[in-house]
């Protein structure tokens, strides 16, 4: 379901709205919630972050399904 | 039944009708997996008429005898017209062109795979086409079903032509009062008088749409007035074949009673035909629509659907779900198969919802446009649309526009994704062939192939077919019938009236070679897709955070992370294609144009994003249970 389903989904009571990270308004993305956006400073070069996103390695498949992801080193 | 608008010059007491038996057969090789769709419809619109209508599925006898597999091997061979040819000697006698069996030399490298291992496959072949057929056709031509039946209705769609030819010439041989009346796709345009010029067993053919022309034309029968003038039929009248153009077609689709299957679910049955689980398994053959609403403006180049039944018509979506419910009590079965040629916009809206709503568990198949959204994807899967053929073809932008498909390629993989994702079975093929296209269409598109191998892939990839009706059958210079027609019909059949498929002939082909990464890749997806680990390409992602992982390629896995505008933009290309523009807008000018750019090209590059042109799709699927 996205945003604005949810939105979509009130049944003529006013409801209170929450934007999470500023999603259903299309504000930058984390601003919202005044997260930082961790180890990578705002302005490393774009190929800076590629260069360092990668950690191989085959997650354990039953890892999957749940809401974090297990790296075992290769 | 109001079914027949045009003034009807055969004035009938409709107690006369009752004196007219008829009889509706489909021969080999219609599918046997489930019911014919045109005898379970006709044959409810002629009792609505108050005709006694016996329906024959006479393909389901020559399955049992042939063996179930090696038919369904035949049936679906439709490259060449091996199931055509086996009957062809028992439809044309002395005329046949082939007795003694070229065919399979001269094409063996296509058939050799062909029967069930139980012997040579030229010697299963041939003992098919010498003892099998003539007995099969025999024991069906002495059925007391035949006894006192004034009309032999025949309904013939690809290679069905040659077993009913041979079934109607024994049953005029034997019963020359007997009437025989041809329809179907095969009667379609030129092709249906042509056929009644050339074989002698064809009485009478229906042109187009039978709803309204086939009881029409058995009035005229009842009624003893000549069959020349009726819209939608050909006769022979001196020597000449007559054909009046058919009358318009049908447009309230809602008058069309509910297809019935009963005589199938107990031929079957009887025959040890049905599906060890019981009738259950069986798909239910429905037609919530015919015509093309996207055709009728835009007609695909390749495709084969006639002017005339491209009009888009369709059932109301109250019809629609009554039908549903009718059927399923009717045979004890949730599986339904959509003869639509595309989907009805509306019911996404108007029935699927509602479908979705009263929590039936129908498994329901339909062919519908590729470009679907996300949400539309859902809809379809929620109402238990767990198949669909959306017409892909390609996974070229500038190939898809050759070919009219009104669909990007970006579109075609959105739609792969969000059907993976939801779980909707999606059945189609790649095509080449198209004049117009560059070696360079297919270097680039073999090279996206396998960044998408956690996608359902394609069940193959092939030169595009020369099909009557289709434009590209107006651009081709020769014309030339398929190869395989000589073989199977005398000389006195005119091929370029009665053919529906022709030799590939389209100026500025490219050398075959062009295509050979293409395919190379198709085959490494299938291997991928049905190795012991599925492969896949996983994100979580939360407001600048994003982790990837990809588990697409064996001993190359790893895992992605992103954060900050990065993370986001990835996440702001998921749910659809878009334009870097909108993906700037999206993330509140936190990056350059420069920047998304550079980072839509290091995405690419990974694979974890495809590039069409102007816009960007990220190929990975959201984590967790659906959405
Ligand atoms: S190929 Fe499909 S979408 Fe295109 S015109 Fe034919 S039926 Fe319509």
């Amino acid at each position: 379901m996205t945003m604005s389903d949810t939105t979509k989904r009130t049944t003529g009571r006013r409801s209170t709205v929450v934007l999470l990270g500023g999603l259903a308004a299309g504000a930058v993305l984390g601003a919202a919630l005044g997260v930082t956006t961790g180890d990578a400073p705002r302005d490393a070069s774009v190929q800076e972050q590629f260069r360092s996103a990668f950690t191989p390695g085959a997650a354990q498949t039953e890892s999957l399904p749940i809401n974090r992801i297990v790296v075992t080193e290769p | 039944m109001p079914l027949a608008p045009l003034p009807n010059p055969a004035r009938v007491d409709p107690a006369d009708r009752a004196g007219w038996p008829v009889v509706l057969v489909s021969m080999p090789f219609m599918d046997i997996d489930w019911p014919s769709i045109q005898l379970g419809l006709l044959g409810e619109i002629l009792r609505g008429h108050g005709f006694p209508v016996r329906t024959l599925h006479a393909n389901l006898d020559f399955a049992a005898r042939i063996g179930a597999d090696y038919y369904r091997q035949l049936a679906g061979r439709q490259a060449r017209l091996i199931a055509e040819w086996l009957f062809s000697v028992e439809a044309f006698g002395p005329e046949a062109p082939d007795p003694d069996g070229r065919l399979l030399d001269d094409f063996a490298t296509e058939l050799a795979d062909l029967g069930d291992d139980s012997r040579d496959w030229r010697a299963r072949l041939l003992e098919t086409r010498r003892v099998e057929v003539p007995a099969y056709l025999d024991r069906l031509a002495a059925d007391p079903v035949w006894d006192g039946v004034k009309v032999a209705g025949f309904t013939s769609t690809f290679q069905q032509n040659a077993a009913s030819f041979a079934l109607a010439r024994r049953l005029k041989r034997d019963r020359p009062e007997l009437i025989t009346v041809f329809g179907g796709a095969n009667f379609d345009g030129e092709m249906g008088p042509e056929w009644v010029r050339a074989v002698e067993s064809v009485d009478l053919a229906v042109v187009g749409e039978a709803d309204t022309a086939f009881p029409r034309l058995l009035d005229r029968l009842v009624a003893g007035v000549p069959p020349t003038g009726e819209p939608g039929v050909a006769c022979r009248l001196d020597g000449e074949v007559v054909t009046t153009p058919p009358a318009p077609p049908l447009r309230q689709l809602d008058d069309l009673p509910a297809p019935d299957y009963a005589e199938y679910f107990e031929r079957a049955g009887r025959l040890g035909l049905l599906p060890r689980t019981g009738p259950g398994a069986v798909p239910i053959p429905f037609e919530s629509s015919r015509g093309c609403w996207w055709g009728e403006k835009h007609h695909c180049t390749f495709c084969g659907l006639n002017g005339s039944t491209m009009m888009f018509r369709a059932k109301s979506p109250q019809r629609m779900a009554d039908e549903f419910v009718t059927q399923a009590r009717r045979y004890h079965s949730f599986r339904f198969h959509g003869v639509d040629n595309i989907v009805d916009m509306g019911y996404l809206k108007d029935l699927f919802p509602v479908l979705a709503a009263e929590g039936v568990t129908y498994q329901i198949f339909y062919e519908v446009k590729a470009n679907l959204t996300r949400a539309q994807v859902r809809t379809l899967a929620q109402a238990g649309i767990t198949q669909i053929q959306p017409g892909i073809e390609s996974l070229s932008s500038r190939v898809l526009r050759l070919m009219r498909k009104g669909s990007r390629a970006a579109q075609n993989i959105n739609l792969l994704r969000w059907a993976a994702y939801y779980g909707v079975e999606v059945g189609w093929n790649l095509l080449y062939g198209f004049p117009g296209e560059t070696e360079q269409d297919y270097a680039q598109q073999a090279a996206v192939l396998p960044h998408l191998v956690h996608l359902q892939p394609p069940t193959g990839a092939g030169r595009v077919w020369i099909e009557r009706f289709s434009p590209l059958f107006g651009q081709s210079p020769s014309r030339t019938p398929e190869a395989t027609y000589r073989y199977v019909y005398p000389d006195t059949v005119d091929l370029g009236k009665a053919a529906y498929f022709f030799e590939y002939d389209l100026p500025g082909a490219l050398p075959p070679d062009a295509y050979t990464a293409l395919v190379k890749e198709t085959a490494a997806w299938s291997d991928a897709w049905s190795a012991a680990r599925r492969p896949t390409l996983t994100y979580w992602s939360s407001p600048g955070l994003v982790q990837i992982y990809d588990g697409r390629h064996p001993g190359a896995e790893g895992t992605y992370t992103f954060e900050g505008p990065l993370a986001d933009l990835y996440a702001a290309c998921s749910d659809r294609p878009i334009t870097a523009a909108a993906v700037h807008d999206r993330l509140g000018g936190s990056l350059t144009p420069a920047q998304i750019r550079e980072a839509l090209d290091e995405f690419a590059g990974r694979g974890l994003m495809v590039l069409d042109e102007s816009l960007a799709l990220s190929l990975a699927l959201p984590a967790g249970p659906p959405r």
